[in-house]
């Protein structure tokens, strides 16, 4: 019975290591998938329609400080929100 | 009501527990995993704290989360969006992280502490501003904080009043001084998000001959808001940070092993200055729109002690709160405070007099330690007597680890976890590096005297902030005294000073005073208890391990002192394990 423990544990730990390389290389294609597929194609048509995800060119105004409302008197609930 | 606060999963990971309105521990999860500035999810701290509120993850009124991750992830998105087709293999590293971790928040936390309430999630940078003016003694303070980046902001501004903390301005990522910094750190060969403070101690060897040049990429306006040429940072897509024209413009970076030159110092000192510049317009403009003398401050930038030493001289505001963990590792504090004094507008009476939110252990722990391990000690029944003995000792040039009730939270050695010697001693700074550090020797070793005593030596503010009892503020030293303390005056005669105050922390206050007694001049040299790469020691086994493996000469853990020259055994070389 210990044996048989051992001789199966020898095998998992053997396939461990070349699981890991396995599961790495399958997540790797799946997420260059979605990269060139997901971002890929919203990116390509934002590039058409010249929309902007970062503000990477800042005119030269006044201030670059960006109004925002964070905080404050806000309910509850705004706060359980993860956006 | 007991809140739990979160901080995890991009670096300095901690947990904090607010139990009735008081702050009663907070940690960093590195102290326990022993890995610096350790991101994972932070179990072990959430355990302490737990253990010292009394209760268990089910008994807890709620959670407090540092960031809204959906947030943040729409920006790592945008990151992408914008930069496509670049960016493929930082879109493989990073995105199973969010996968796994970072938008699982509450199911993690529902699995890994069985609580299954309320989680709140506090914008970043509402969390850092809320862990200074929560903690701080002000009823109405502006509001400044300034770091890599949280959500989207890498700066924002506001006030507060009472309970209510309002943020009404932010600098939007890519746009970020903590990032120009952390460039600069990662140009001159060092690790970013851990090295900054090492550019900061740099930049007293040089000269700002690249101010000008540094100018050109980024934008300050009149108040103080910035913007960065983002044609010289790819660091909105890539693992990297400079971009190859600011390689052609400045010259190749600093390897890791290569020598530190002039050009290297000179480096540092301009980005400093630009950083001072920046913050001095943006305190300017600031104190000007919201009318309040008295400033809080937090965020990675907040830990620039160099600056923070000159803000009181250099800008209107009179009085000035940083708390010891300004950087990520306190937002966990800002999220569970920002929790219960502003959302559930509890009352506010606390504020934090010492950074002791560590595990602590009794003398009876420690000497069964001590015993289970067959060490040689000697223990001291009358405190008078050990801090008698120990200034002694620093005064005849020995290195002391002095380990001493709960450890500290942030990431300076406070007086719970340092290491103490003499600071008259010319040849110190060699001695502790060859000894222990094994630092850079262009970073000096700082200073650690009794609040009373502080005027004399340096050139503080007239009324000096609380936040030097934290270590984050730089001041001149008297120019009497700088040939007198050659191991704690910096090339540009200035120490990194830590106050203390007299029911702070005993015994540190005694061996201070007792040393000042047989040398003239009461002061220490305080460095962390650590070797370098390592976080500081928390537990008596890692003080006692490090001693063992270092030039320690005598360890202090509570009432027990020590010799390493007694126990011989268990010797192991810390040198190879010294990182960066
Ligand atoms: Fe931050």
């Amino acid at each position: 019975m210990k044996n048989t423990k051992l001789f199966f544990n020898g095998i998992k730990d053997g396939f461990q290591e070349p699981g890991h390389t396995l599961a790495s290389t399958v997540n790797f294609f799946l997420l260059t998938l979605v990269f060139i597929l997901g971002i890929g194609i919203v990116s390509l048509l934002s590039k058409i329609v010249k929309k902007r995800y970062l503000p990477l060119k800042s005119e030269n105004k006044n201030s670059y400080w960006e109004k925002v409302d964070i905080g404050g008197e806000k309910k509850k609930e705004e706060y359980l929100k993860p956006f | 009501m007991i809140i739990l606060g979160i901080s995890a999963f991009f670096h300095d990971s901690s947990a904090c527990i607010i139990k009735d309105g008081k702050l009663i521990a907070a940690v960093e999860e590195e102290r326990f995993t022993r890995k610096k500035h350790d991101s994972s999810f932070p179990i072990n701290a959430i355990q302490y704290c737990l253990k010292e509120a009394g209760i268990k993850g089910k008994d807890l009124d709620a959670v407090a989360f540092y960031e809204k991750p959906l947030l943040k992830f729409e920006r790592v998105l945008s990151q992408f969006l914008d930069s496509f087709p670049k960016g493929l293999l930082a879109f493989n590293k990073t995105i199973p992280s969010w996968i796994n971790e970072k938008l699982r928040i509450r199911s993690i936390i529902k699995k890994k502490i069985k609580f299954y309430g309320d989680v709140f999630f506090i914008e970043h940078h509402l969390a850092h501003a809320a862990s200074s003016y929560l903690l701080s003694p002000y009823k109405h303070a502006v509001l400044l904080t300034v770091d890599g980046v949280g959500e989207w902001a890498s700066a924002t501004a506001g006030y507060a009043k009472e309970n209510t903390l309002v943020l009404e301005k932010q600098i939007k990522f890519p746009h970020s001084l903590g990032l120009l910094y952390s460039t600069i750190t990662g140009y001159l060969g060092m690790s970013v998000n851990n090295s900054e403070y090492k550019t900061m101690g740099l930049a007293a060897y040089g000269n700002p001959t690249y101010y000008d040049q540094l100018k050109k990429i980024v934008d300050i306006k009149e108040d103080g808001s910035f913007a960065l040429d983002m044609s010289y940072f790819v660091y909105q897509h890539k693992m990297k940070m400079p971009s190859t024209k600011f390689i052609q413009e400045f010259g190749p970076e600093k390897r890791k092993n290569e020598e530190m030159t002039q050009k290297h110092k000179d480096m540092a000192a301009s980005v400093q200055k630009i950083t001072e510049e920046t913050l001095f317009k943006i305190l300017h403009s600031l104190h000007k729109e919201y009318k309040s003398d008295n400033l809080c401050m937090a965020g990675g930038v907040a830990l620039n002690s160099l600056a923070n030493g000159k803000i009181l001289k250099n800008t209107p505001f009179k009085s000035l709160f940083i708390q010891p963990a300004a950087g990520d590792g306190g937002t966990s504090v800002g999220a569970a405070a920002f929790t219960y004094f502003s959302i559930l507008k509890k009352k506010r009476e606390y504020v934090l007099n010492d950074a002791y939110l560590g595990p602590g252990y009794t003398n009876e722990e420690i000497e069964k330690f001590l015993k289970e391990k067959e060490i040689t000690y000697t223990p001291f029944k009358d405190k008078k007597d050990l801090t008698k003995k120990v200034a002694k000792l620093i005064y005849e040039n020995q290195v002391i680890g002095w380990f001493q009730g709960r450890m500290e939270f942030g990431p300076r050695a406070l007086g719970a976890r340092s290491i103490l010697s003499n600071p008259c001693n010319p040849k110190m700074q060699e001695i502790l590096n060859v000894k222990v550090k094994h630092r850079e020797k262009f970073r000096p070793f700082a200073p650690v005297v009794c609040l009373e005593d502080a005027q004399e030596y340096f050139e503080c503010d007239k009324e000096i902030p609380l936040a030097a009892d934290y270590m984050l503020l730089v001041y001149p030293i008297k120019e009497k005294y700088r040939k007198l303390l050659p191991a704690i005056t910096h090339i540009d005669g200035t120490g990194r000073l830590q106050t203390v105050r007299k029911g702070q922390n005993e015994l540190y206050y005694q061996v201070i005073k007792e040393f000042g007694k047989l040398s003239n001049i009461p002061l220490l040299i305080n460095t962390s208890f650590n070797i370098r790469g390592e976080p500081i020691v928390c537990t008596p086994e890692d003080a006692y391990r490090c001693m063992m493996g270092t030039g320690i000469d005598y360890l202090v853990l509570n009432n027990f002192l020590i010799k390493r020259e007694d126990n011989k055994k268990d010797m192991w070389d810390s040198e190879e394990f010294a990182d960066d």
